[in-house]
């Protein structure tokens, strides 16, 4: 059996068929040599490649599995190599997958990005609304100055540096104002 | 004290979206009363436009407009504030935003009407964008 775990939004799960978007399950059958998690948001081309070299999927469940793969809302196949090895106790350190954030523009800054929803990445130990305005800065240049002058909203109020995100917080970077 | 904001689809009407309004200011409490009009110019760094669009973070914006009239009313002691902001396309010359603002004496009143502005156009989310003349 080959060194692999399978999660999903950051949770080990044992395999077998999962929600997925729309109701559909996926299937997530074995990996070899890899782990794999699946999380809410984004798609890349990891989803395809890894989904293409599974074992233990079906073509039904591969093409299903590709469905969501092009779904702009749908689910992120992400793949990791584990090559650490557990400790003393048997115990392997949990792998934690980095946090995908929608963050909603406006205005100038939505002009710059040209789009009105931006995606950044941030560590799962640092989901602060600091470190997403870094996030913006560095995952989207043309936002640097923005971020730099701006601050972020969280559920439409404005958030102080080290406040926590949750899952399903409205994020907003409010920037480059000018009403009147 | 009475604090009210709203934000309009559109210009704000000439007649006076946000003297309709302004509490009875003949009660003897207000000695001065400021009415400020932010009307649309026709250039925009001397390109000419055909109007702004103002676009709002809903409800967030009305709500940080709300905070900061509340606070300019208790920092100057005013009597009375009334703000009126628009939210989508604004023609040149139209009516973007309206203020009125209310207390015992005019210098309250006159320093309450810049710093509300000021501090509008720094924190308050809303957002314009120049529509180019063709």
């Amino acid at each position: 059996m080959p060194d692999a775990r399978l999660a999903l939004n950051g949770d080990w799960r044992a395999g077998g068929d999962m929600p997925g978007a729309h109701g559909v399950p996926i299937h997530c059958g074995v990996v070899k040599g890899w782990a794999v998690a699946i999380a809410m948001r984004g798609l890349g081309q990891h989803a395809t490649s890894s989904v293409g070299e599974r074992d233990g999927l079906s073509p039904g469940h591969r093409t299903q599995a590709r469905h969501h793969a092009g779904d702009s809302v749908g689910w992120r196949l992400e793949h990791e190599r584990r090559t650490s090895k557990p400790n003393a106790h048997g115990v392997r350190a949990p792998y934690t997958p980095p946090v995908n954030i929608d963050v909603l523009v406006f205005g100038a800054a939505a002009q710059l990005a040209q789009a009105n929803r931006i995606v950044v990445t941030v560590s799962t130990d640092d989901v602060t609304a600091r470190a997403v305005l870094e996030a913006v800065a560095t995952q989207h240049p043309r936002l640097a100055a923005a971020a730099a002058s701006g601050r972020l909203a969280v559920n439409h109020e404005f958030a102080q540096p080290e406040t926590p995100l949750h899952e399903n917080d409205e994020v907003a970077l409010i920037a480059l104002v000018g009403g009147g | 004290m009475t604090v009210h904001v709203s934000i309009v689809d559109g210009p704000i009407s000439r007649r006076g979206d946000v003297f309709l309004h302004e509490p009875p200011l003949n009660d003897g409490s207000p000695g001065a009363v400021l009415r400020f009009e932010g009307l649309v110019r026709r250039f925009e760094n001397d390109r000419p436009v055909a109007g702004l669009h103002y676009e709002t973070y809903d409800p967030m914006t009305e709500r940080e407009l709300a905070a900061l009239a509340t606070d300019i009313v208790a920092r100057h002691r005013l009597t009375s504030i009334s703000v009126v902001h628009s939210r989508g396309h604004v023609p040149v010359g139209g009516v973007s935003f309206a203020l009125s603002v209310a207390a015992p004496h005019r210098a309250e009143a006159i320093v309450a009407l810049a710093e509300f502005i000021d501090r509008m156009k720094r924190d308050v989310p809303i957002w314009k964008t120049p529509v180019w003349a063709p």
